[in-house]
């Protein structure tokens, strides 16, 4: 299930939360393309069950968009707390992690804080720059429909810068 | 052995020396077919192999191989062993649980969505095609009317015909919206059983009622299927291929937002019909006596499991006889207002 990765470099970038947001680019091309955008929610009901579903179809969107590399945020301790709704979006992000890994992608746990705190990308927070638009100019601002999408494609490019440096 | 005897075809269980107990279809030749049609249905069995391949996926039935015999007489398709039947036998025993329900028609749609982004159509979806392996996980099966010969979205006029969609009666033509519309008519049938499902006495009538428009909204519903679930079925059967769910990837994202709490179990087959649902050690039982179609009643209360101490508590009713439009109204309102949202 390895992806093929002489055909194109077919990222994939997760938020979670308290559901997935994905958004898959291709940079075969220039400017590079989107080629996916989705939400997986954990189904109501038996959270261990929805986690098998959330799996079911996340392996799947990875083979079938033939992705080769997948950028997913790590979890960051909270400075108000930790509750309930963090730990489940922890647990979400574990089986975001295996599950890609599972399907055949290089998978990138990116940093945030470390991301957008690092010169190489300015000195504002990841939240910052998917708040500007100014920054989504000519930057797939037209086809993400929204912020959760625009911070999954910005976890993409942070992945990527991280491997140039 | 013998396990399923189709118009066409004959599937066989078999062993292979490999993959241990297997399926085996193959195409039986029919009394006076001109021996050309014939080996033009082998070939089509041989293709069905080649389309399994090519969606393949956990959520279809994995192909072994295709097979000849040395005197070319018969194509076998050998494919992997269902344990747990069709879903056929299920429907017609009765109804689903919401929550089983839930996750069957997620596993189906995960194969559809493999078997539309592979650039094929099924056309044959339908709960006798959905075969249940050991564990309990449906595989969508039978691609004998699977096509990838598809222009424009839309390929030529073949499927199950009580599961096809207004527009093919109309332009003669298949898409992957009519196979949205036949996932919403299996989803009607696991989740009610084929009771209420207009086809029971045949598929005529199921065809008369589609061609006349407005098939979703004649549909009778059971009444603890909550109102999401409806909406979720009467879109995947609107009249309009349009404002259907647009793909399988939104039947899935619609299914992960249906409540499945309570997850009632429904005895359908006699005139006294019973739901119960266990929590906490008390179950709650609710049953509607139908037995004189002019006075009906309905009850609902809840009382210990077997082991458990406590009395039995009276929650609800039609408090005496009712007409059945009064008694179906009351048990809606009830099982409505506990539906966990």
């Amino acid at each position: 299930m390895e992806g093929d990765r002489s055909v194109s470099d077919r990222w994939l970038g997760i938020k979670v939360a308290d559901k997935l947001f994905l958004v898959a680019l291709d940079f075969s091309t220039d400017p590079p393309k989107v080629i996916g955008e989705l939400a997986i929610a954990v189904p109501k009901g038996d959270r261990i069950e929805g986690y098998v579903h959330v799996h079911n179809r996340l392996r799947d969107f990875v083979i079938q968009n033939k992705i080769t590399d997948v950028a997913v945020a790590a979890s960051a301790l909270s400075q108000g707390g930790t509750g309930l709704g963090h730990l489940k979006a922890a647990e979400l992000r574990g089986v975001t992690l295996f599950t890609c890994k599972f399907a055949g992608a290089t998978v990138h746990a990116m940093d945030m804080a470390a991301v957008s705190r690092n010169k190489a990308y300015g000195e504002r927070t990841a939240k910052q720059y998917v708040d500007d638009p100014n920054y989504w100019e000519g930057r797939f601002a037209e086809e993400l429909s929204n912020k959760d999408s625009k911070f999954a494609a910005y976890t993409i490019e942070a992945a990527r810068k991280s491997l140039t440096l | 052995m013998l396990s399923n005897a189709g118009h066409f075809s004959t599937v066989h269980e078999g062993v292979d020396p490999v993959q241990g107990k297997v399926a085996v279809k193959i195409a039986k030749q029919l009394p006076q077919e001109d021996p050309a049609a014939f080996r033009k249905r082998q070939i089509a069995l041989l293709q069905e192999g080649q389309m399994l391949k090519r969606a393949q996926h956990s959520n279809i039935v994995r192909v072994h191989e295709v097979l000849q015999t040395s005197d070319q007489r018969h194509v076998l398709l050998v494919t992997e062993f269902c344990p747990g039947g069709s879903l056929g036998s299920s429907v017609a025993a009765g109804p689903t649980p919401i929550k089983r329900t839930r996750n069957l028609l997620c596993q189906v749609a995960l194969g559809l969505q493999s078997v539309h982004q592979n650039h094929l159509l099924h056309r044959d979806i339908k709960p006798a095609n959905i075969l249940l392996d050991a564990r309990g996980n449906a595989k969508l099966s039978d691609f004998g009317l699977v096509t990838d010969q598809i222009i424009a979205g839309f390929a030529n006029f073949q499927g199950y015909y009580p599961h096809l969609a207004p527009e093919c009666h109309a332009n003669r033509l298949t898409s992957e919206q009519s196979d949205i519309w036949a996932f919403g008519a299996t989803a009607y049938r696991i989740l009610n059983g084929d009771a209420l499902w207009p086809g029971r006495g045949g598929g005529a009538a199921v065809v008369t009622l589609v061609t006349q428009g407005g098939f979703a909204k004649q549909l009778d519903w059971l009444p603890h299927i909550p109102r999401e679930w409806r909406t979720f079925v009467k879109k995947a059967l609107h009249d309009d291929p349009t404002k259907r769910h647009e793909s399988a990837a939104d039947l899935l994202s619609a299914l992960e937002r249906l409540p499945v709490e309570p997850d009632w179990e429904c005895n359908f087959t006699t005139p006294v019909v019973r739901w119960t649902w266990e929590k906490k050690g008390r179950i709650h039982e609710v049953v509607w006596d139908r037995t004189d179609p002019a006075a009906q009643s309905w009850a609902a209360r809840t009382l210990p499991c077997q082991g458990s101490s406590g009395r039995p508590h009276t929650v609800d009713g039609s408090g005496g006889p009712v007409t059945f439009k009064e008694a179906q109204a009351g048990l809606e309102q009830f099982f409505e207002s506990r539906v966990v949202r």
